[in-house]
């Protein structure tokens, strides 16, 4: 008997942080990484999951690892560990936190609840990965309505400070896992309101190496509402291009994520 | 026999309770009193005579020998109820069954990709949507310098079928909840032919463009989407590949051509070759064309796909049912819990043969001995 009773205290202590959390949100679906410390999982205080995970590559791919309200982390921000992170959206969104770099995989993932600022310490990450705020990317996903897993990722610009809240522009991150010749990409209204195409842009000098980053300047539309971007990327050893980067930016005005 | 020893039974009785009547007396000469015991003595000898010479029952001889025969026909008759095992096959067409909502990996394909029995097509090129809702579009031809069949979404409990065809791989889709979705991306000099239209409508995409078909509403989600039908062109020795299905059963049936109009037309297995590995029982069983194999249960840890001229499947994993089909007799693969513990737990299994033999034999020298003595 008192065996039992101890294996149920252990249940209940170990049971105990998973109820600590915010109700709806949960930690991504990752292999937390083995001998590597922390580990992801949740971690104590306000809802929130960090750390190192396992990942595997295979196709090649280009992919969005930052969305953010303003061109560059302002000079104080910079230098701060203390973020006050704020999403203009109507709806709840997630948090996430990683490298702009190849590696390591280590992530952060947190609730943003609605009309809500997020006091995060970056401290942690970087001590625990040796990066510089610099090399922080930043997304705030929205929740997908469908239940398929490549539905079209929606994300609302984040403003990693006060001041950047008011900006009208917003600077997208993305990455390659190949080498490419050139990146484009094309923003466009989704929807009923969807007019002809934008034409795509060649991005200047995009020449990039693998697990290389390019920032992309996109203009928000002043009405608040949102927009579809593409990104493709050429391939530089046999010319071909990667499967599109498509993902939604959230607007302000913006009902639901698409 | 019975008789006789119920007599001495009585009389020992009878006996024994005049004795200690005697002795509880207290005057009765010894004499006597030895007399006495030395009667009830006889009577206890000829008693334990006549008992040892009773025959056995047979049953009281062979329960111990029914028992272990029990135990082991048990143990042979049920098998275990998971088996894992790991098949390596080829075949010209094969049905999934994905418990799980599933999406196919991207696949580049080279010239034509065709899709039947979409309900409507989405892209940023809005003369394309416009084209396709005028037409009430439910197929399309694609012909692009550079095509990507970049996903295709599949709801949980979808039967995918895929065949391998001269010259292309069909994709069938059956699913009973919308949507099924599949996303094409294209780039350079592109001709879409939708339904039967004379024209193909020609574009020239320098950077890119993206098509997305959408089989089934999703306001509806009672009502099953049609079918929707892939058809991949693979020229030469290409080869498709999908590493990232996990499929709950698999079927392995082909339809053959029928005789004429009106005729059922005969289904078949479309396995041509292949073989089927049991690491529970360390079997390994060949498998060649038109053998009938069924697995249902699956827990899959690794499944691949590989489409060329046939298909090429590989999967490791474990099954609930596994049954082999060879015309008309049918059986199931998986080992019984006797073969099961022969593979994996033999030294037990000798020890606690040996152990319960022994005990058996025991038992029957003990009775069969005091039936000799």
């Amino acid at each position: 008997m008192p065996l039992i009773a101890f294996v149920f205290a252990v249940l209940v202590v170990v049971g105990a942080p998973a109820r600590a959390q915010a109700p709806g949100f949960e930690c991504a679906r990752l292999q937390p990484a083995v001998g590597r410390v922390p580990a992801y999982g949740l971690v104590d205080g306000p809802a929130r999951c960090e750390g190192f995970f396992a990942r595997n590559v295979s196709q090649p791919f280009i992919e969005l690892v930052s969305l953010t309200r303003g061109l560059a982390v302002a000079g104080d921000a910079a230098a701060a560990s203390l973020f006050e992170l704020h999403a203009d959206a109507r709806m709840p969104l997630r948090l996430l936190v990683q490298p702009l770099r190849s590696g390591p995989f280590y992530r952060v993932d947190a609730p943003l609840a609605v009309g809500q600022s997020l006091r995060w310490d970056s401290s942690p990450m970087l001590a625990a990965t040796g990066l510089r705020v610099a090399d922080l990317g930043f997304l705030a996903l929205a929740p997908s309505r469908q239940a398929t897993p490549s539905a079209l990722t929606a994300v609302a610009p984040l403003a990693l400070s006060p001041q950047a809240r008011e900006a009208r522009q917003a600077l997208a991150v993305v990455r390659v896992s190949v080498p490419v010749s050139s990146i484009a990409w094309r923003a466009y209204r989704a929807g009923a309101e969807a007019g002809p195409a934008a034409a795509w842009s060649d991005l200047p000098n995009s020449q990039r190496y693998a697990w290389q980053r390019i920032g992309i300047t996109i203009d928000l539309p002043p009405d608040g509402k949102g927009l579809r971007v593409d990104v493709q990327a050429v391939a530089a050893d046999d010319g071909r291009a990667l499967p599109l980067l498509r993902f939604a930016i959230v607007g302000p005005a913006d009902a639901a994520a698409d | 026999m019975p008789l006789l020893t119920e007599t001495l039974r009585q009389q020992r009785a009878a006996l024994s309770a005049q004795l200690a009547n005697s002795l509880a007396a207290g005057d009765t000469p010894l004499a006597e009193l030895r007399d006495l015991r030395d009667r009830l003595a006889m009577l206890d000898g000829a008693l334990a005579a006549l008992a040892a010479n009773a025959p056995r029952r047979l049953w009281q001889l062979l329960w111990p020998v029914l028992a272990v025969a029990g135990v082991l026909s048990i143990a042979a008759g049920v098998a275990v109820p998971v088996v894992p095992l790991s098949l390596d096959l080829q075949s010209t067409a094969v049905t999934l069954v994905l418990a799980e909502a599933s999406t196919l990996s991207p696949v580049v394909v080279a010239g034509e990709l065709r899709i039947e029995g979409f309900s409507t097509l989405e892209s940023a090129d809005d003369s394309l949507v416009r084209a396709a809702k005028a037409e009430l579009a439910d197929r399309i031809v694609v012909r692009a310098d550079e095509l990507r069949l970049r996903s295709l979404q599949l709801p949980a409990g979808t039967r995918l079928t895929l065949r391998a065809l001269a010259g292309a791989v069909e994709l069938q889709v059956e699913s009973e909840r919308p949507p099924v979705v599949a996303e094409i991306e294209l780039r350079g000099r592109t001709a879409l032919l939708l339904n039967d239209a004379a024209g193909a409508l020609e574009r020239r995409f320098d950077h890119g463009e993206w098509l997305r078909l959408v089989s089934g509403d999703t306001a509806r989600p009672a009502q099953p989407p049609p079918p929707m039908l892939l058809a991949l062109a693979r020229p030469g020795e290409s080869v498709l590949r999908w590493t990232d299905l996990r499929p709950q059963a698999l079927q392995f049936t082909e339809r053959r051509a029928s005789a004429g109009a009106g005729a059922v037309a005969a289904v078949g297995s479309s396995i041509e070759a292949g073989r089927l590995t049991l690491p529970a029982t360390g079997e390994t069983l060949p498998l060649s064309a038109g053998d009938g194999l069924a697995l249902d249960g699956l827990v899959v840890e690794r499944f691949e796909v590989a489409a060329g001229a046939t298909l090429s499947l590989k999967l490791s994993g474990s099954a609930r049912r596994l049954e082999l089909r060879t015309g008309e007799f049918s059986r199931s693969l998986k080992p019984s819990w006797l073969e099961y513990a022969a593979r994996h737990h033999l030294v037990n299994l000798l020890w606690g043969s040996a152990a319960v033999l022994w005990g058996a034999l025991a038992w029957i020298r003990r009775q069969v001995g005091g039936w000799v003595r």
